[in-house]
């Protein structure tokens, strides 16, 4: 590992300035390495969405980012100006977004669409497109003929493989991938991660993959954040993480996923779940006894 | 009808069979086409049973349940409540019979509720549709139900909003709804799929629990092995419309028969195993259903396909006890 | 009602509601507010407007204003009822085809579409033509019958859209009966949509009224803004400059219009957001 660390978030705050500000980031420090695959999971309402778009500073109003540094390869991404920021995004880092496959715009080729997103950030590979767009279908599996296709003639499965790939055109190092594949079955599901770790392995990016599926992200990923209430309670690698948690919330985690293989026997989760941070919601959700 | 149960091998009233059922939508407005999304399922719930169909979308598993519920009409094929067969058309009193025999419970928890109506409102109107409340009494059923789903202190509950309860406080008066009449058979369709994943074991450990004081059989759709797993005591494996693999759940999951099952096992999350992650190497895409193939629909992604499984779709053939697998290969 | 507040905090609705509220005001006291009877035929003829008489006389030697505020109750009336008979019919109708679907759909949408081809103006003069009877309610019937289809055929999609929806479902699945899942679950959540409706309508109905007034279908007798208007082109208001008598009833029926206007844009306001909310 360098000195100078690829991704440091420091005591990161961030939320929406709703009349008074509703902190949905609570001091969230974590660091990232070259090439490393960070898993980010946590259940509704934890702040993983806003944690995401507070790391690549792109909350819109009213989310606001209230303190703390994002220092990527040394750059502070909170204080960047716009124009660098446009600059540094799709080359440096890319987005994937929860359902990012339904961002598509239906009326334009896939093709156009991803020389949008390229010339938008770059001017790399404006010529040489053509080459460089078949090599990213090749890269996700999909045939060459759809790259005059119109979105509704992909499923959901291939979308999201397009929008990934788009999210690789510019060689980025770092993939920030928030729950991509929530919306698909789980064969496709598998195929997706599968391919993301092939790529990772030939072009070296490091990935912060948010989720609520916790069961997934133990296979695929290095280190393993727990997210409850806005802060990060627990990190460790995954292997770890799941065999000896230290945290009682990630404890009752990994115990609420009925084994696929090995002793069939009842479980149970103790405790309550995060509240919600919507301000409506943090009003006036009861606690049950058994929520 | 009797037939063997896994619970405790004694022989039980089947409670719902379905026989050859098939659904066919038609779509598009200038050029119509078939949707084929019920391909001929034959399929038994025991008294007290929990059978758990399983499949991807597209699979048409939600559908079926709607059929149950008779949300739908079958296009063809029959279904039987305690070896009656239900008629295609129902006068009043008959369809309200049905509706106290077979309840359901709907994967979004927010949409199924009416979110102008207080909670309790759900739970009110089953019990005075089936006139199932005295005078006075309706309040205590309504607590009583509740406190049944994990809703304590009910009363707190009852004159709130589905917008101030959370997405698992829902689902319970979803469950409540359906509880009300006190069922039979309930057609649960993905439960716990839109629920966070420290509330999906409450809901399927009361589920559980609810078949045990109450009596109740289940059909459980899921797309999650896992969660089929724990829950069901059989297991049903659905792909473009058709049965593939039926048996008891423990068996089945363990050792798959059907290549299609052998594939949704490897594709499932196994954070348990503590090894490397399974690789699956399954190309092709899901089964277009306005053109099916004559012969099995997994063949073009099936790793072990041969010729003759274009040719004709294979029977369901019996492997083991209650286990039978639609595939050449047995 | 919470409702009332919202509406409250909405500029076009404040705008409006305050509008129609000062036009009620002056309908119900019209005997108060007007100085002379408005039929009164003794003052002097097509006197400019005076502070005797502020908006002048007309040809027959009316005083103008007295005409205008008692012009306002059946103007109102006729506006407001005709929407309102409006409203109810294509609330009826949208329902129950978007509700029942199939043979019932079918029947009521060649209806709707039948009364949507007719253009309304030519219909509803030929109706007022053949009419035994003129007046209000000839009015009112002539408004409702040529109004309804348009509303009909926002209101289906929108009940078409509800059926779908799993609470509806979860419904029909407890075995409620088709009236009371209309009434409890599918009305309450197209109040929206049927509010701004009626104002729509009515603005409608008030313009529909001056114009089938304006061209002598009405009862030329009855006093609204309507047939001042009538009695305004008729006794040559323009050829003697007398401007008030022709623009005041005008200016208030656009007035009166656009207040139910903004009524309906609030409402839309209103509903929409609150649907994206969620």
């Amino acid at each position: 590992m360098s000195d100078h660390k690829f991704l440091e978030v420091r005591d990161l705050e961030a939320g929406y300035q709703l009349g008074r500000p509703v902190r949905a980031v609570r001091k969230v420090s974590f660091d990232l390495a070259h090439g490393e695959f960070l898993g980010i999971a946590g259940e509704s309402g934890c702040g993983k969405s806003t944690l995401a778009f507070a790391i690549t500073n792109m909350l819109a109003d009213p989310g606001k980012v209230f303190s703390g540094e994002v220092l990527f390869q040394g750059k502070d991404l909170v204080k960047c100006e716009r124009e660098e920021l446009r600059q540094m995004r799709w080359k440096e880092f890319s987005i994937v977004f929860q359902a990012s496959m339904n961002a598509l715009n239906p009326v334009m080729k896939i093709k156009d669409q991803i020389y949008d997103a390229v010339k938008h950030h770059s001017s790399e590979y404006v010529s040489g497109f053509d080459q460089r767009v078949r090599e990213l279908f090749d890269y996700v599996n999909i045939s060459h003929a759809y790259l005059n296709a119109y979105p509704h003639q992909l499923s959901g499965g291939m979308k999201q493989r397009v929008v990934i790939a788009a999210a690789l055109a510019l060689d980025p190092k770092l993939v920030i991938m928030d729950e991509p594949t929530t919306a698909l079955d789980v064969v496709v599901q598998r195929k997706i991660l599968q391919k993301v770790a092939e790529l990772r392995e030939k072009m070296g990016f490091s990935v912060i993959f948010i989720t609520h599926d916790l069961s997934l992200l133990v296979e695929i990923s290095d280190y393993l954040a727990i997210m409850y209430a806005g802060r990060i309670v627990e990190k460790a690698p995954s292997k770890v993480l799941f065999s000896r948690p230290l945290h009682p919330y990630t404890e009752q985690l990994m115990a609420s996923f009925p084994p696929l293989v090995g002793e069939k026997r009842r479980l149970h989760f103790r405790g309550r779940s995060p509240v919600a941070l919507s301000s409506n919601a943090a009003r006036s959700v009861l606690p049950g006894s058994a929520m | 009808m009797r037939m063997q149960s896994l619970q405790q091998n004694i022989q039980t009233d089947t409670v719902l069979r379905l026989e050859a059922l098939r659904k066919e939508f038609t779509i598009g407005t200038i050029s119509k086409r078939q949707v084929h999304v019920v391909n001929g399922i034959d399929l038994e719930i025991g008294s007290r049973e929990i059978v758990a169909l399983v499949g991807e979308s597209g699979s048409g598993k939600t559908t079926v349940a709607r059929l149950v519920a008779r949300l739908y009409k079958p296009t063809s094929g029959r279904i039987f409540l305690h070896s009656t067969e239900v008629p295609k058309w129902m006068g009043k009193r008959e369809t309200l019979h049905y509706r106290k025999t077979v309840q359901m419970i709907f994967q979004d928890p927010y949409a199924s509720l009416n979110a102008l109506h207080p909670v309790r409102y759900a739970i009110e109107r089953p019990l005075k549709i089936h006139g199932l409340v005295g005078r006075g009494e309706l309040q205590e059923r309504v607590v009583s139900v509740m406190e049944e789903c994990g809703l304590r202190p009910a009363e707190r509950f009852l004159s709130r909003y589905p917008h101030e309860l959370s997405g698992g406080q829902r689902q319970r008066i979803g469950i409540a709804r359906a509880l009300a009449v006190r069922p039979e058979l309930i057609l649960a369709d993905e439960p716990t799929s839109m629920l966070d994943v420290s509330i999906r074991l409450d809901i399927m450990n009361l589920l559980m629990d609810l078949r045990e004081k109450e009596n109740i059989s289940y059909l459980f759709i899921t797309h999650d092995l896992a969660g089929a797993r724990y829950v069901s005591d059989r297991v049903a494996i659905m792909y473009a419309g058709h049965l593939m693999e039926v048996g008891p759940s423990s068996d089945v999951i363990s050792e798959p028969k059907h290549p299609y099952t052998q594939l949704l096992k490897a594709a499932a999350p196994k954070p348990e195993s503590g090894t490397e992650p399974e690789r699956i190497d399954v190309g092709g895409e899901v089964p277009d259903l306005t053109a099916l193939p004559s012969g099995c629909p997994f063949e073009p992604r099936c790793p072990l396909a041969k010729a003759e499984c274009r040719e004709r779709l294979p029977e369901m053939r019996v492997v083991s006890p209650n286990h039978s697998v639609r595939c050449v290969l047995y | 009602m919470e409702y009332i507040l919202v509406l409250l905090r909405n500029k076009k609705a404040m705008v409006g509601v305050v509008t129609i509220l000062l036009f009620a005001i002056i309908a119900i006291f019209a005997p108060l507010i007007a100085p002379y009877p408005p039929t009164y035929m003794g003052f002097d003829q097509v006197l400019p407007p005076s502070a005797k008489h502020l908006f002048g006389t007309t040809a027959t030697g009316q005083d103008v204003f007295s005409q205008i505020v008692w012009g306002t109750r059946l103007t109102l009336l006729v506006g407001l009822l005709s929407g309102l008979f409006v409203t109810v019919i294509s609330t009826v109708i949208g329902v129950v085809a978007g509700y029942l679907g199939g043979i019932v759909d079918e029947i009521l949408m060649i209806l709707t579409n039948v009364f949507l081809i007719i253009p309304g103006l030519p219909l509803m003069i030929i109706l007022s033509t053949y009419m035994p009877v003129k007046g209000m309610w000839t009015i009112i019937l002539v408004i409702t019958v040529t109004g309804w289809a348009w509303g009909a055929r926002m209101i289906r999609p929108q009940v078409m859209s509800l059926k779908s929806r799993d609470f509806v479902k979860a419904s029909v699945v407890i075995g409620e009966s088709p009236f009371h899942i209309i009434v409890a679950d599918i009305l309450p959540n197209v109040v929206g949509l049927i509010v701004a409706q009626f104002f729509a309508a009515a603005v409608y109905g008030v313009l529909s009224e001056a114009g089938l007034e304006f061209l002598g279908l009405g009862n030329a007798s009855a006093i609204s803004w309507g047939t001042v208007l009538y009695w305004a082109d008729n006794g040559q208001a323009i050829l003697f400059g007398l401007w008030t008598w022709l623009l005041v009833p005008g200016l208030l029926i656009a007035l009166f219009g656009g207040a139910l206007a903004m009524m309906n844009f609030a409402v839309d306001e209103m509903v929409n957001p609150r649907l994206k909310k969620r």
